[in-house]
């Protein structure tokens, strides 16, 4: 364990403190456990008033504050929201910021600091963009000059023998087209998954199809694989493009008309 | 020939067939003795489409074996779209070339289009859509919801409906700004079909799919909304006496994820 990469800061004296503090905003994780109050000016004008907190500020900037109990933060704000500022007043550690967007600013004061930590967090494993598959599937059929210029979805989740097809559709040429969606970088497994697939159309539908991977990256070897196999790889870099997409999720019509049958029935 | 049809009215066909053709790409299209069948889920299963034209609308119909037949619906809406008002529009099935006859009628003149037939698996049965209770029932303008669409379309991707005894709201919201279109029962813009708001309800639908049907409603027909809180809402759009047009969309469905929760407690 490399233990440099964490580094617990004196309290006092309170000028080092933030210092230290200032300096390490958008470079280290800051970690302060503390009794203090927080004072929200926005929309809504809220306080919040003096216990114990648990304080977390990440190197993109993003704040969470946890309490004692439960596991919903008390308060936070998006990464990159707005610049923060440690500060002293009246002898106690201030941290202040204010969001661009909105001009909103939080201010929270520490009456009392007992443990403040800078850790120089480091993160190896890529980005996780939030969802799985089904929404990465739902945006490209919105989006489907994604898959290839003129392409028209049919279907979604396709049932066959062999496991389900992500995307059946047909390209300009009115040819059927098939399309594996991955949220990781394609694995030598996807590509032979895929392969399979096409094969599965040959044998038993007597049928030739195109296939597509769809994926944000595609190692070399993956790629020379489905080329070599006629299949065709399309990168989509997720990550950019996720981050628009809203939330809530849409559910299925079929989920609801179950239920009301059940109903009917009960 | 198993079915041979005909309609003096083109363009309304090509009119339906636009919305259809927007949501589905591809699609069985019936043929029985009451009347002419679409019904289907749109790519991604969220919306459904349930179209039915009766046999009187069509000033010819004649029917020797029902029939489903496979049809691109997006190749049969680019002819009908050329559809002119002067033109009756044919459409039969042909028994030997097992072909789909599109042919427009003028005065002394006649244009023929024929389309293979595709194979088309329908999985599972698609539910009975009519007979349903919601709690939240009105009849709107058409012109009106097409004009929320397009306000919201400028605030967010999707639309908040929520109705009470009192009237209906129509919102859409995003980080940076909000819009919000009220409407009572008394209003022009509601139809004269009874509003009928049992309980409060509330549900989120996604514009795209709402879009792609109102869009192509015709601006000076109504259309019938019924929904209930967080479920499928449902779009009637009653074809003159002539059949109808309905359309189903999923809800979207709050997550109770930690992540959602944090968008629900601060402007952000």
């Amino acid at each position: 364990m490399e233990l440099s990469n964490i580094v617990n800061l004196p309290v006092s004296p309170i000028n080092n403190l933030i210092d230290r503090l200032n300096k390490a905003v958008g470079d280290k994780m800051i970690i302060i456990a503390g009794r203090c109050k927080a004072y929200f000016d926005g929309r809504i004008k809220s306080t919040l008033e003096s216990g114990d907190r648990l304080l977390v500020i990440k190197k993109d900037l993003s704040i969470i504050m946890h309490g004692p109990e439960g596991v919903k933060p008390l308060n936070w704000q998006k990464p990159d929201a707005g610049p923060i500022h440690f500060s002293e007043k009246d002898s106690t550690l201030e941290m202040f910021t204010r969001r661009k967007k909105t001009g909103e600013t939080l201010i929270v004061v520490f009456e009392q600091i007992f443990t403040s930590i800078l850790w120089h967090a480091l993160d190896g494993t890529e980005i996780e963009i939030y969802g799985d598959e089904s929404d990465l599937v739902k945006y490209l059929v919105t989006h489907p000059e994604l898959i290839e210029e003129g392409f028209k979805v049919v279907k979604t989740e396709f049932q066959t023998k062999v496991g389900p097809v992500d995307i059946k559709g047909r390209d300009t040429k009115g040819r059927e087209v098939i399309v594996e969606v991955k949220k990781r970088n394609a694995s030598p497994a996807d590509a032979h998954q895929l392969k399979r697939y096409v094969e599965y159309f040959k044998d038993t539908e007597k049928k030739i199809i195109r296939a597509i991977m769809v994926a944000p990256n595609f190692p070399k070897n993956v790629q020379e694989y489905l080329e070599k196999n006629g299949m065709s790889i399309k990168k989509v870099p997720w990550s950019e493009i996720f981050p628009v997409i809203q939330r809530p999720k849409s559910s299925k019509l079929e989920d609801f008309f179950v239920n009301k049958k059940e109903e009917k029935n009960s | 020939m198993t079915f041979n049809l005909l309609l003096e009215d083109a363009k309304l066909m090509a009119n339906l067939s636009s919305v259809i053709s927007s949501i589905v790409s591809e699609s069985n299209f019936k043929v029985s003795e009451d009347g002419i069948r679409i019904k289907a889920f749109d790519a991604t299963r969220i919306s459904m489409i349930d179209f039915f034209m009766k046999k009187e609308a069509f000033n010819k119909y004649e029917v020797d074996d029902p029939a489903s037949i496979g049809l691109s619906l997006e190749t049969l809406n680019s002819i009908l779209k050329t559809a002119k008002t002067t033109e009756h529009l044919k459409m039969s099935l042909n028994d030997k070339t097992k072909r789909f006859e599109v042919i427009f009628l003028g005065k002394n003149q006649k244009r023929e289009f024929a389309l293979s037939l595709i194979d088309i698996h329908e999985e599972g049965t698609i539910p009975d859509t009519i007979h349903i209770d919601f709690d939240a029932n009105f009849e709107i303008k058409a012109t009106f919801l097409q004009q929320v669409i397009k306000d919201a379309e400028m605030i967010s991707d999707y639309l908040r409906v929520k109705a009470n005894p009192d009237g209906v709201t129509f919102s859409a919201e995003s980080d940076t700004k909000e819009m919000s279109t009220y409407i009572e029962p008394i209003s022009e813009e509601m139809g004269t079909d009874a509003y009928n708001v049992v309980d409060e309800s509330e549900s989120v639908y996604s514009l795209d799919f709402l879009a792609n049907f109102v869009k192509g409603i015709r601006s000076s027909d109504s259309v019938k909304l019924s929904f209930s809180q967080e479920q499928p809402l449902r779009i009637v759009y009653d074809i003159e006496d002539k059949g109808h047009l309905i359309y189903f969309v999923a809800p979207r469905i709050e997550e109770s994820e930690v992540i959602d929760d944090y968008d629900d407690y601060e402007s952000n």
